[in-house]
Order: C-alpha cells, then structure tokens, then sequence
C-alpha cells in the first residue's frame, strides 16, 4: 500500500513539477507561501536564490544530487528566485540548465514586507534556504550549504520525523 | 532526536549571534578611517559641518548595488547641503569578485561621476561592526554631542528593479523626519540585497 501510495504521488509529482515547460510565474509572498503551504504531505525544500549571486549558483548543484531523493521519497523543491522581473527568462535558463528538481517561481514585493512575515530574524541576504516538514513546520537555514551531503542530511532528518 | 536538537541549539545560538551583532537603531556607531578612491583616507570626523551621515555599504559587482547607484547619488545631492552627506563603503573581497577591485572602484566612481566618497573596506572591520550583510545596506547617522547615533538602517526605498516605481522611500522618510526633528516611523527596514563576500 505504502508503495502504491509512492507511486501515485511520484507520478504526480512528476505530472506537476517536472512536466511544466518551465515558464516562471511570477508571485507575490502570499501566493508562494500558499503555493507552500498546500503542498502536504511531503517534505519541501524552499530555496532563495538568483542568478546574480555567486554563492547562490554554487550551491545549486546540491540541490540538484539532493533531488534525486524525490525518486523514492516524499520531497519537493521549490526555488525562488530573487531576479529582476526583466530577467525571468535567464533564470528559467538557469534553472533549466541546473537540471534542479521541482519547480521554480519568481518572488516580486517589497522585501520589506514579506521578509518578516517568512522570518524576523532574516536580514535579506541570498542565499536561503528553509525546510517544511509534512506538517507544515518550517526550519529556516540562512546560509549557503557546503556540500550536497549537508543538505541531503537536512532533509532525511526531517522525512524520518513522526 | 539527540542530533535534531543539538542542530535546533546550534541554529537557536547562531541566530542570537546575528541579532546581538550589527547595529539597530538607537545604538552607537564607530568612526572609521578608510582609503577613498583618491587614495586619501576619509573618516567621519573630517566632515565638522555634518548633522549626520548616510552610510551606504555598496559595491561595483552587484546588480542590486548596480540598480541604486544613480539613487545614492540623488541621495547626496539632495542630503549633503542639509547636513547628511553619503558615504559609500565598499566591503567585498576582491579575490572573490575581483570587479570589486580598489582600480574598479575608482574607474565606477569615474563612469558614474560619484560626488560622494567612495571607501574601500580592506580588512571588512568596519562592515562587520556595523553588521552590513549586503550591498546595499544602509546606515543613517546622527551626530549627537560627540556620539555617532544609529537612527535608520536598511534599504533605500521599495524597489530595486525600477526607480519609476517606487512606492515607499525609506531612507528619504528618515531623512526627511530626522531633519525635522520628528520620530522616524520605520527606522528599520528590510531588502534583498547581494551577501557581502567575506575574507577567508
């Protein structure tokens, strides 16, 4: 049963993330943190970056060996891009060329209003990365990860949690 | 669940050493002494006539930064005769983008005919005092006897991509209150700004 039910959900994952020709859509933070918090019952994996910043590139590779969790595990990721509206279109490339698991939006509202909301304690600076668990609680990394082991860790941790 | 908790304390103690690092608003800030791009040094103090100062943590490399140049430069064209000069401070280690340079430093300022000073940051000391995280980050200075008084930190307005839009000038609201003596309704703000590369 637990199998079927991993079957049917990679199909739909695959369906709903993979399946998207890529055109970024553009949101505001409500409508991401809507597009996060309906995603239930797996774990997602929520990643601020852009094409501009240099750390936010080389910690992409990570992400892209991480997703290969998402063939047997309840995964998603969801990137989020800090680029100018006129650069969706590069972004979209580079997503694409990263080969990244999931799916990729661009985020445009005053920072000064969403950050808050998403965490107090964030000062702005890319890139960042939380994770939600299956039950919607979030665990914030303000930092640009080291290996893809690092991240790896980060999220089996959470998929075992009850 | 022992290694859950133990990552949860490590997160728990790294925020708190982010937020108890870096200047708020109504703390005291350093003076500095750093080489402008005319291989002078500048500090704060040389400015006797200034009410205070805007501190802009920026750099050449950051398409953000690359955005607000012509705003920092509104900035200190209108601010500098009211007594609040700008005051362009460079952190970033060139190694890491090596546009960041000292020479791209002063060939920017030329293109871009600065009138403000434009500083370079060597040993990243005073970036890290003031807790700038990325360019740009802005500090608002008063002077207030012989202390250099936080009043405003943050961004520059509300929009990076396109100066037409701006809806909300932050840093032009603080200005404007401070220079009327009146409270600055949002003295802190926050952006999304390009990370300050740090030595290694």
């Amino acid at each position: 049963m637990r199998q079927l039910i991993v079957f049917t959900f990679t199909i739909l994952f695959t369906i709903t993330f993979r399946g998207y020709s890529q055109e970024i859509q553009v949101v505001n933070y409500d409508k991401l943190d809507k597009i996060i918090k309906d995603t239930k019952d797996s774990v997602v994996v929520i990643n601020f970056w852009a094409t501009w910043c240099k750390p936010c590139i080389e910690e992409l590779p990570y992400f892209a060996e991480a997703g290969k969790l998402s063939n047997n595990e309840p995964v998603k990721f969801l990137f989020v891009s800090m680029d100018f509206t006129s650069k969706k279109d590069k972004a979209g490339e580079v997503f694409n060329n990263n080969n990244l698991p999931g799916k990729c939006v661009l985020l445009t509202e005053d920072p000064n209003i969403w950050i808050n909301k998403l965490n107090p304690q964030w000062g702005g600076d890319i890139p960042y990365t939380f994770l939600q668990d299956k039950k919607g609680n979030r665990t914030h990394y303000p930092k640009t990860f080291a290996t893809s082991e690092e991240l790896i860790n980060l999220i089996k941790k959470e998929l075992i949690k009850k | 669940m022992k290694h859950i908790l133990a990552i949860l304390l490590l997160f728990s103690v790294s925020i708190s050493i982010a937020q108890t690092t870096g200047y708020k608003p109504g703390d005291k800030a350093i003076d500095f002494s750093l080489k402008n791009i005319d291989g002078k040094n500048v500090s704060l103090k040389n400015y006797a006539d200034a009410k205070g100062y805007i501190v802009v943590f920026t750099c050449n490399h950051c398409p953000y930064a690359k955005a607000y140049e012509g705003r920092i430069e509104e900035l200190n064209k209108k601010y500098a005769s009211k007594g609040y000069p700008v005051i362009a401070i460079n952190p970033n280690d060139p190694v890491a983008y090596p546009e960041d340079s000292y020479e791209n430093m002063k060939k920017n300022a030329a293109e871009k005919h600065f009138t403000f000073p434009y500083l370079l940051d060597e040993t990243q000391n005073i970036a890290k005092a003031y807790g700038a995280l990325k360019t740009p980050h802005v500090y608002i200075l008063k002077k207030v006897n012989n202390d250099l008084i936080v009043k405003y930190v943050g961004a520059i307005d509300d929009n990076s991509e396109s100066a037409q839009d701006v809806k909300k000038k932050y840093a032009e609201n603080a200005l404007n209150e401070l220079l009327q003596d009146k409270t600055i309704k949002e003295p802190e703000t926050k952006a999304i700004g390009c990370g300050i590369k740090w030595k290694k």
